[in-house]
């Protein structure tokens, strides 16, 4: 009776478990022997068969992303919207209770919404939409595993707009921006915010399967 | 063709580009990239996913450089990231629905560049072509095993590590593959004693 294949491709292989009953066999059997040099000839042809060479410049994406890595797992408090956003929000909220105050003397309203109501600076549907998207990245995984250059330099560019956006909103008072200026402005804030979280959740999912 | 576990590295290079030194991560990139990326293009016939999991292979090299204790040769672990990437790829709805696609484009499998060697002057496939061709032709999991053990030299017992499978299922895979490449090399071998009819005299 002829080996297995699998005896045979563990003869080729000079594996231990290659037994000298198989071997014997081999040695008197022509359709066996040209078996396992079959076998042989495809490992060794395999291992000659030609090789695609690596697609060019990919280096700098790879550095570029294992930079923006390192950047968020090291400097997770130094550039992200994790605590910047909410305590623009929170800023803003702050600015609207003293703008409420100053304007109508003391209440013992909720400040958000005093802010929600009155204030000009934080039109309320759009501080609302704001603060859900805000959420949402938060319960989205951490972005500190992005590791496609594309991606992370997308997040990264979003985040600067967005960080640009809350800069100018933080100078309301001072730019004397009006209302429709801060209306633009809010609208900016959640398209950018809109455009992050759907980055942030296509990579997530990514990671995840 | 060189493989992962054969190419070395200066001491000092690696202990540098573990410290985040670029030149010496730029370094560690040239001598092991080209092994790697033939791995994962042989695994990975589709090249805009072979160039994507190329690129997350090596920053996640970089990123786990610095817990590399060098117990095994650093090519092997390497090539443990890349086979991780691959098989994760695998396992993945993504790859299911490019299957799915090819099935209904009626190519029946990875969508495939041409073969590096040309074919000779009457038309003919070299035998690297034909084992290339082969090679494609089987289910990709039976192509990663049999890449995995015959060329890469991992043993079932790895393999069966590798894809959180049993080792029975390393060695069904590999008979099947050895099996399905003589197959189709005798297919092509008989094919190819035909002689072409010609209609110019």
């Amino acid at each position: 009776m002829h080996p297995s294949l699998d005896q045979l491709l563990t003869l080729r292989d000079r594996a231990a478990a290659a037994t000298e009953g198989v071997a014997a066999h081999v040695r008197e059997c022509a359709e066996c022997h040209a078996t396992v040099e079959s076998a042989r000839k495809i490992a060794t042809r395999l291992r000659e068969l030609p090789v695609r060479t690596t697609p060019p410049d990919r280096w700098i994406a790879i550095r570029t992303a294992f930079l923006a890595g390192t950047e968020r797992r090291w400097q997770p408090r130094a550039r992200r919207p994790g605590w910047l956003l909410p305590a623009a929000s929170a800023a803003l909220v702050l600015f609207a209770v003293l703008f409420t105050v100053g304007s109508h003397g003391p209440r013992t309203q909720d400040p958000a919404r005093v802010a929600t109501d009155v204030s000009p600076v934080a039109p309320p549907k759009l501080l609302a939409e704001s603060q859900r998207l805000e959420a949402m990245l938060a319960s989205l995984p951490s972005d500190s595993q992005l590791t496609r250059a594309g991606t992370a330099l997308t997040v990264a560019d979003l985040e600067d707009r967005i960080r640009w956006v809350d800069y100018r909103l933080s100078l309301a008072d001072e730019a004397g921006i009006d209302a429709r200026q801060a209306n633009l402005l809010w609208r900016e804030r959640v398209d950018l915010l809109n455009s992050l979280v759907a980055v942030r959740y296509a990579d997530a999912r990514t990671r995840a399967f | 063709m060189t493989r992962l576990t054969e190419i070395e590295i200066d001491r000092d290079v690696l202990v540098r580009a573990q410290w985040g030194e670029p030149e010496a991560q730029a370094h560690l990139y040239l001598a092991f990239s080209s092994a790697t990326y033939a791995l994962i293009r042989r695994m990975m016939p589709r090249r805009a996913v072979a160039d994507d999991l190329f690129q997350d292979t090596f920053v996640e090299v970089l990123q786990s450089l610095p817990s590399f204790r060098g117990e095994a040769p650093l090519g092997a672990w390497i090539r443990r990231i890349a086979i991780s990437k691959c098989l994760m790829h695998l396992r993945s709805p993504w790859h299911r629905s490019l299957l799915w696609l090819d099935q209904l484009a009626g190519e029946g499998g990875d969508a495939l560049e041409p073969a590096l060697v040309p074919a000779d002057a009457q038309g003919n496939l070299s035998l690297q072509q034909d084992l290339e061709q082969a090679l494609a032709k089987l289910p990709v999991r039976t192509r990663v095993v049999v890449w995995l053990h015959d060329v890469e030299g991992l043993t079932h017992d790895e393999i069966a590590s590798q894809f959180g499978l049993s080792v029975s299922f390393s060695k069904s895979q590999l008979m099947r593959g050895h099996l399905r490449l003589r197959e189709l090399l005798q297919e092509h071998a008989e094919s190819s004693t035909c002689i072409p009819v010609s209609t110019s005299f």
